[in-house]
């Protein structure tokens, strides 16, 4: 009796915490990625805060199409162009500061993103697929409202939220966590992630918190 | 504990503990290591295989999964590989046991490994299948770190060995100054002055041989200084200018060692030679033709007579008086006359004319421990008066101590021999006290041998040791009287250490000193009892290495080691550095000559520094009057041995008393 009491009253503080507490980043970090970036930048990522401000009332498919919109803004330029080696997986940082990317560089972005609006990472997975169209390799972010569901696939290329079902230029290859791609453990180990020394820096070196109120 | 043992040990200790800890962090390290290397390798083997899952066209077809799953369990090292559905529900699972070949229980039980399960979804298509789990197999880890262990372990053995080896050789190299520092050391503590030549590298070793070299300098140069005045002083007072003989003051000194009852010396030959008109000579020929015939003279006579004991000191301007311990009238009576056959010859040589009217003569005779220095001055006296009446170079021989000897020599020999057998040599003591202020302590007594007659009548050592002497019997005696005192020690307990009389017939044999390492070494194994042994001045003088040897010997068990009959020799005191006795014993009257200054009436320092610097007790001995003792005591002596200190009783005797 007592354990439900307390199991409600924690979920209570929770919705409060999410319905109520403002995204924010905090102004030395802004100062450095005005610095690093640009102007520009700074006024991309306040609009990315504001964006999360936003949505963070919405229901997750919301949460999903406003994420998706904020980062297919982003023009795609290949990393031989942006970062000149073959393949770069980006932050979503440098995503935001560069304003621009390649596929892996918008998952990256929009599967943090959706994490700090509250959306299960366990939701989330990162397809390995192949575009039929043009024969090339591509990596989609995939949602699965349950587990046994039709994923929603949130693409750069096409930048409509559908259901996979309704996707047929994506041939499904392999899917991963996001903590199987970001874990520790993996980076050091350089399996899964190229193991440029570039990339040896915290995924998550946007750090966007929220306000305690 | 040395200071070698201490650096090896605490070198040991460091290395020790750092190689430890090397080995240690090293295999920690090989442990995370392959503790990821585990966790890789299932991670790898969950994507592959998951990715080859998702590629099964049916997913009603678990049988091709299975198969897939089965492959790989079976081709690789795995404890574990698991396919679950979406809801968690085991859709096929293979396992094993961990069983580890060629690796101890213990290290299994002691190196924990975390096998960390690797999860892979599998997708088929867009829809969510399942989940695969792997982990891999610790048996390899454990085959794995265990060889790193091992290699390990060797590679530290092989390091440790080679670097102790280096180590003891450089410790060895650096010590080795530290040694020479130690022997330095130990030579100062045995009044020894070694100086260091060789000067250490390192700095504290270069200083404190430096400050020991400064310090043996600044005691050997006392030593040096000391000995040289006290030389130059005993010359002043004992020698004769002009002939360089002791003089009538040395004779006196000396003699009561001579006729002492307990030395070797109470009987033998006195000579005294006599010029008459020496003033004459003089007055006609000059001082020079005087001085060169008396030096010639004591060339002469030192020639025929030079032994370790004799005696030789010119009395007055025409007197030369001679005594040769241990020997009889007749043994050196040839020898007097070559010196009056080579006198005449100096004499006609130098002016034929002197022969009228310069006259030399020679009394002689035997002496015995009856004569005092009165009654042998007379003695020789006459008979020289007699010689001289007679003629030119003539020899009288005074006969009035010829009764010495009262048995002839072979029945001395069979009595010694017999006395032996049946125990009738005897032990006696007498004390040595030492006296400071009002109080007096015991520091040993000193044993003597004494004869029973078949008569049942006790006689001195002066009664049977001199022919024993020129018998060859003295170190049986000797033999016989260690073998007496440790006897007694063997069954009595005294407080007071024993001093033991060694002849120089002892000394000189080596299977006398075999002998009496033998009995030291037993001794010493039932006794911790402290013994003196003595040797006498002119024992000493004459075998100064053979000595030293034994000195050393003794000293070894324990025990100390004294010199009788003390009196600085022409040579200095060098020689007693070198045998590095505990206490010398010297005649009273010597000692109250040598110590007091009648010009300045105040102590001479000399013989006391001199002593001091080696570390040595003077004893003063034949202390027969309180006169005598006062005298010594103001001259700054503290021990004292003689008939009005303690006289000589029986042992036996004396324990019956007690």
């Amino acid at each position: 009796m007592f354990k439900a009491l307390f199991l409600l009253l924690l979920m209570g503080y929770f919705s409060f915490l999410s319905a109520s507490s403002e995204f924010f980043i905090a102004q030395p970090l802004l100062n450095k990625i005005e610095k690093r970036y640009g102007l520009f930048a700074k006024r991309r990522t306040l609009a990315l805060v504001d964006m999360m401000n936003n949505a963070k009332d919405h229901d997750e498919r919301t949460k999903l199409t406003l994420v998706n919109d904020f980062f297919n803004q982003t023009p795609y330029v290949p990393d031989r162009e942006t970062y000149g080696i073959p393949d770069y997986w980006a932050t979503r940082l440098e995503l935001i500061g560069n304003d621009k990317g390649d596929c892996e560089d918008y998952v990256i972005a929009k599967y943090f993103t959706l994490r700090d609006l509250g959306v299960s990472p366990k939701k989330l997975y990162m397809t390995y697929v192949k575009l039929v169209t043009f024969k090339a390799s591509h990596l989609v972010l995939s949602y699965y409202a349950t587990p046994k569901s039709i994923p929603l696939v949130l693409d750069n290329y096409n930048r409509n939220i559908l259901p996979a079902s309704q996707r047929n230029d994506l041939q499904p290859v392999y899917s991963f966590t996001g903590d199987d791609l970001f874990s520790a453990k993996q980076a050091q180990l350089g399996k899964l992630i190229p193991a440029s020394k570039a990339q040896k820096r915290s995924w998550n070196e946007l750090v966007i918190s929220r306000k305690k109120e | 504990m040395t200071l070698f043992k201490q650096l090896s040990l605490m070198l040991t200790l460091f290395l020790v503990v750092i190689l430890v800890s090397i080995m240690g962090l090293n295999f920690k390290t090989s442990t995370l290591f392959v503790q990821n290397q585990l966790y890789a390798d299932a991670k790898n083997t969950a994507h592959s295989l998951g990715l080859s899952l998702s590629h099964v066209a049916d997913p009603e077809d678990t049988s091709t999964m299975k198969t897939m799953m089965d492959a790989i369990f079976d081709s690789g090292y795995y404890e574990m590989i698991r396919l679950n559905d979406v809801e968690g529900k085991i859709i096929y699972e293979r396992k094993t046991d961990v069983v580890v070949q060629n690796v101890p229980q213990w290290f299994i039980r002691k190196v924990p490994i975390e096998n960390q399960t690797a999860f892979s979804d599998i997708m088929i298509g867009w829809n969510h299948f399942g989940t695969l789990a792997v982990q891999g197999h610790t048996g390899h880890a454990y085959q794995q770190l265990y060889g790193t262990l091992m290699d390990l372990i060797k590679i530290f053995c092989i390091l440790g060995v080679i670097v102790f080896a280096v180590l003891y050789l450089l410790l060895s190299l650096s010590l080795q100054s530290l040694k020479r520092i130690s022997a330095q050391a130990k030579g100062i503590i045995n009044n020894q002055f070694i100086f260091e030549e060789r000067i250490p590298f390192t700095t504290e070793f270069r200083l404190a041989t430096i400050a020991m070299n400064g310090m043996v300098g600044k005691v050997k140069d006392i030593f040096d200084r000391e000995d040289e005045r006290l030389k130059r002083y005993h010359e002043l007072k004992f020698k004769d200018s002009e002939s360089y003989l002791f003089n009538r003051r040395y004779l006196t000194n000396k003699l009561p060692d001579y006729l002492e009852m307990d030395t070797s010396f109470p009987v033998g030959v006195f000579i005294l030679f006599g010029f008459d008109a020496l003033d004459r000579l003089k007055q006609e020929l000059g001082y020079e033709a005087y001085r060169s015939l008396i030096v010639a003279f004591a060339t002469v006579v030192k020639g025929q007579f030079e032994e370790p004991h004799t005696l030789i000191a010119r009395l007055n301007e025409s007197d030369f008086f001679l005594l040769i311990p241990s020997k009889e009238s007749k043994a050196v009576i040839r020898r007097v006359e070559e010196v009056m056959r080579q006198m005449q010859e100096i004499i006609i040589q130098q002016e034929i004319k002197i022969i009228e009217y310069l006259v030399l003569g020679c009394g002689m005779g035997n002496y015995s421990q009856n004569d005092t220095l009165k009654t042998l001055l007379s003695r020789a006296d006459y008979s020289l008066t007699q010689a001289k009446l007679r003629h030119n170079f003539a020899i009288d021989l005074n006969s009035d101590g010829e009764n010495s000897l009262i048995l002839g020599r072979e029945e001395w020999r069979k009595e010694i021999l017999l006395s032996l057998q049946e125990s009738r040599i005897i032990l006696a003591s007498q004390c040595v006290l030492r006296i400071d202020k009002n109080e007096s302590e015991v520091t040993h007594q000193e044993i003597f041998l004494r004869l029973v007659d078949q008569n049942g009548s006790v006689h001195c050592a002066g009664y049977f040791i001199p022919i024993a002497t020129s018998l060859g019997l003295i170190d049986k005696l000797d033999r016989n009287m260690i073998a007496q005192v440790f006897n007694y020690l063997k069954t009595e307990e005294p407080t007071i250490s024993m001093a033991l009389n060694f002849s120089a017939d002892f000394i000189t044999k080596s299977a006398n000193l075999e002998w009496l390492m033998e009995q030291l070494e037993l001794f010493s194994r039932y006794k911790s009892t402290r013994l003196c042994f003595e040797v006498s001045n002119s024992i000493a003088l004459s075998n100064p290495k053979t000595v030293t040897m034994v000195a050393k010997m003794v000293k070894k068990w324990g025990h100390r080691f004294g010199i009788d009959h003390f009196i600085l020799p022409e040579s200095g005191a060098g020689y007693l550095q070198e045998i590095d006795p505990d206490y010398v014993k010297a005649n009273g009257e010597y000692l109250v000559e040598i110590l007091f200054d009648s010009d300045s009436q105040s102590v001479r320092e000399s013989l006391h520094n001199v002593m001091k610097s080696l570390n040595i007790i003077v004893i003063a001995v034949m202390i027969e009057t309180q006169q005598q003792l006062k005298e010594l005591q103001n001259v700054g002596i503290k021990h004292f041995q003689g008939s009005f200190i303690d006289p000589v009783a029986l042992v036996q005797h004396k324990k019956m008393d007690d």
